[in-house]
């Protein structure tokens, strides 16, 4: 890990500090694990029965109404009989076939109401009370290769979430537009911002990756992401985010987000456009990790599923338990994990959400455990210290 | 000190001096930010040529009345375009702007009451919709704004409610249009325009505001108010609703008008408004004393914005010597161009604004933008600042004022002494000015 100090006196010494940066202290360090682990938070509150449905419970084509068919084209594709994913998903289905797709359903966090800030806020931070840590539960997993030369956590996009956010410190990207400056010139931009910490350890930081990412990018470091969620611009971010990831050293955990997912009205139309856009990113994701995708898991995870009834404006309201899917090399696929809870009046959640009937942080747990191999006592006391009864989920991963 | 306190004042409070501004604001910061307050509002030149939003609804309506294709054809070319315009025209209107304070005002209370073109049917109407809806209410009372904000069309779209339909009301009765009740503004309106997350409302008042709130949606070309509000009694839930234990009788369109009023009134609501002004202006952790005062003042005046952004102002807080806050891409890309003057590509903005994650009129979610350090500073954005900087400073012509002039004008005293050293040893004026702008003291407010 780079101090501030080493900057201070790199920028004091005049060219040292890009000395430094040209010799890249990246390449040189040993990287803490070589598996991959992606978080994609789908904020908005996905429907789990429309990217999961589950056609085969008695009762889901009287409950969903005119949402259970989701393309007039096409049927939802189906996984094993009972459930089934949504018809535009089709890079994902082909996921599925290979044993590299699994499914977690009627899972939450342990948040019952239905403001999407406080469930992100408890997704991200995974604790029992919202508010209550400042920090991610990602960016405390990550205090573990605390150790590690190279900075394990990656955010990817403009900012960082919430769940890459603390203590230990994190590699940023985000596609470039500007005029590169001359080392000079950055050099002295150290030198002048050393009095503000904040801004000096992220300039530092910023100035330290930009040249290895260039090496592994080539063009879509420039690649023009328009910040109105164009389709393609997310595909070519999370391709972005494999590559960076798939080098042999450097970063191994990444966050990204999709948002778009707050469907109260018109969801068949909304999700045709959505389910698309979230299949390719996923595929570019793969596509850039190339060879690391076999040590690679992808959790994708939203904050609350949605009122499992339609509303009243074709869409559906906010709700509770909702779908997860893992996917990757190293998932243990082809199998949906779910204590089912039944789709009749009776079953759900306040008579009107899919109950949920699975805590996402055993998943969480389970996935720190036996992907990244950090120790059950670690995972219990400092990144989830307030869900100890919360069992993690085991075999998860390919043997 | 007071002189350090003129460029506090244009920093913290405004956008960022203007060449001649310091002199301007003189010895009096506070008196030149009141002012502010009490002068009549100057209607941006930029905005003067914009549509109505009306138009847009009505062009919508007809739109949707041809087929979704068409709807979709234009929301893509003509009303994107039409989002650019009113971006732009934001930008230009606080490059610009003699009266900086009333202009955070605006996008302050314009980030609270969020409508965002992320929801492809809003992207026409959220310019349009800041533009009718907050701007004239910033110095107002609280509950106009929100009776504003919350009947414009631009957020009944945004969160679903023109096409929310009461179950029991006439037109929820007919099966065939498949229609019923949207909670998506109600429960928006509870839990981020008015009480709070943790004001004390359920699930069940949120079903019970959204029945208050049914009808209230945008007249069609038959209706009276053509584009605009209106209430369509046929689809009015009928009957009692009862709001955190307070019933409010059958009234038509004055239930929600009543409940607003009520809510506005809450103490919840101060406390909560009180909390996100404090943190806005003076630090991501606001003093509670400095909160406690803010909403004291909101409830005694009964929501009277005029004194609340004066009690704002006066507090001692508020201004501390300190830059605490981080500027927002927004917030930094506008002050440097006011600190540069001259003339600004705003087209070339919208660009740097898209790669900064924050473009007009585009925040992710109803809650608008984050309004913390942590969301907006990261070794990529640190990065990127320094940039822009170099790209701002690269178009500079000789003529132009000189770095350390510009330094006198917009950060003064507030730049360390060995910052202005660097600049006036800088190898050459670009770099010089680079130096400045993408130094710590333009990065925060």
């Amino acid at each position: 890990m780079i101090t501030r100090r080493r900057i201070l006196q790199g920028a004091a010494g005049a060219a040292g500090a890009i000395a430094a940066l040209g010799n890249s202290p990246l390449t040189l360090a040993a990287a803490a694990t070589d598996r991959r682990l992606v978080v994609v938070i789908l904020r908005g509150g996905t429907d789990g029965l429309a990217l999961v449905p589950a056609p085969g419970d008695a009762n889901f084509g009287q409950l969903r109404q005119r949402l259970a068919v989701q393309d007039p084209n096409a049927d939802n594709i189906d996984l094993d009989g009972f459930f089934a994913l949504h018809p535009k998903l089709t890079g994902l289905a082909s996921l599925w076939r290979e044993k590299q797709l699994a499914v977690v359903h009627a899972a939450q966090t342990g948040y019952r109401s239905r403001s999407h800030f406080d469930a992100q806020d408890l997704l991200e931070t995974g604790h029992n009370t919202v508010s209550a840590l400042a920090d991610g539960w990602l960016n405390r997993a990550l205090g573990y290769f605390a150790a590690a030369e190279t900075r394990t956590g990656l955010a990817v996009g403009y900012g960082t979430p919430l769940i890459l956010q603390g203590k230990t410190p994190i590699a940023t990207w985000a596609p470039r537009r500007l005029d590169r400056p001359e080392p000079e010139f950055l050099n002295k931009l150290m030198m002048i911002s050393a009095r503000d910490p904040e801004i000096s350890r992220a300039l530092g930081e910023g100035i330290k990756t930009e040249a290895v990412n260039r090496r592994r990018l080539g063009h879509l470091e420039s690649s023009e992401i328009a910040g109105t969620g164009a389709p393609r611009a997310l595909a070519d971010l999370a391709e972005a985010a494999g590559r960076l990831l798939s080098a042999d050293t450097g970063a191994r955990v990444a966050a990204l987000d999709i948002d778009g997912w707050d469907t109260h009205g018109y969801q068949i139309t909304a999700l045709s456009y959505r389910m698309p856009i979230l299949d390719r990113t996923l595929m570019a994701l793969k596509a850039g990790l190339g060879a690391a995708w076999a040590n690679t898991m992808v959790m994708v995870v939203t904050e609350f599923g949605r009122t499992a009834v339609p509303n009243g404006t074709n869409g559906t309201d906010h709700g509770t338990g909702g779908a997860m899917l893992l996917l990757g090399g190293a998932v243990r696929g082809g199998r949906v994990l779910a204590d089912w809870p039944g789709l009749g009046k009776a079953d759900l959640y306040e008579g009107r959400d899919l109950k949920p009937t699975m805590d996402l942080r055993a998943v969480f747990k389970g996935v720190l455990m036996a992907h990244l191999g950090v120790d059950a006592a670690y995972v219990e006391d400092t990144v989830f210290p307030a869900s100890r009864a919360i069992r993690p989920l085991e075999n998860l991963t390919v043997a | 000190m007071s002189r350090n306190e003129a460029y506090i004042a244009a920093h913290r409070f405004g956008l960022g001096p203007k060449p001649d501004e310091i002199r301007h604001i003189g010895s009096d910061p506070r008196g030149w930010l009141i002012e502010q307050l009490h002068a009549a509002p100057i209607t941006p030149k930029a905005m003067l040529e914009l549509p109505a939003s009306r138009e847009n609804v009505l062009d919508w309506w007809d739109a949707v009345m041809i087929s979704v294709a068409e709807l979709v054809k234009r929301i893509r070319n003509d009303y994107r375009a039409l989002w650019r315009r009113e971006a732009k025209a934001r930008l230009a209107a606080a490059i610009t702007t003699e009266q900086p304070f009333r202009e955070r005002l605006v996008w302050f209370w314009g980030n609270h009451f969020t409508v965002s073109g992320r929801k492809a049917v809003a992207i026409g109407m959220a310019g349009g919709h800041e533009r009718e809806a907050i701007r004239p209410h910033v110095t107002g009372r609280f509950q106009d704004m929100l009776y504003n904000a919350t009947s414009h069309p631009g957020m009944l779209f945004y969160l679903d409610n023109y096409a929310s339909v009461g179950p029991h009301s006439y037109r929820g009765g007919v099966t065939y249009y498949n229609q019923g009740l949207n909670e998506n503004l109600a429960r928006e309106i509870l839990e981020l325009h008015t009480l709070g997350v943790d004001g004390g409302y359920s699930q069940q008042d949120v079903r019970e505001f959204a029945k208050m709130l049914t009808g209230w949606t945008f007249g069609r070309r038959y209706n009276p108010t053509p584009g605009a509000f209106h209430f369509r009694e046929k689809t009015h839930e009928p009957g009692d609703k009862v709001l955190l234990g307070r019933t409010f009788r059958p009234d038509g369109v004055n239930e929600g008008r009543a409940a607003l009023e009520w809510l506005a009134g809450q103490d919840a609501t101060a406390r909560h408004l009180a909390f996100k002004l404090a943190r806005h202006f003076i630090a991501d952790q606001p003093p509670p004393a400095a909160v406690d005062k803010l909403a004291r003042t909101f409830m005694e005046t009964e929501g009277d914005l005029m004194e609340l952004a004066q009690a704002l102002v006066n507090l001692p807080e508020a201004w501390d010597p300190m830059l605490r806050k981080f500027k927002t891409p927004q917030e930094y890309v506008v002050g440097a161009m006011r600190a540069v003057g001259g003339n600004t590509d705003y087209g070339e903005l919208m660009s740097v604004l898209t790669s900064f994650g924050q473009l007009p009129f585009m925040a992710l979610s109803p809650a608008g933008w984050p309004d913390k350090e942590t969301a907006w500073l990261n070794p990529d954005s640190a990065l990127r600042r320094a940039r822009f900087a170099v790209s701002v400073a690269g178009r500079r012509s000789a003529d132009d004022p000189g770095a350390v002039q510009i330094a006198a004008n917009s950060t003064g005293d507030l730049l360390p002494q060995n910052v202005l050293q660097q600049i006036t040893e800088a190898t050459n004026p670009k770099e010089a000015l680079a130096l400045l702008l993408a130094s710590p003291t333009m990065q925060r407010r």
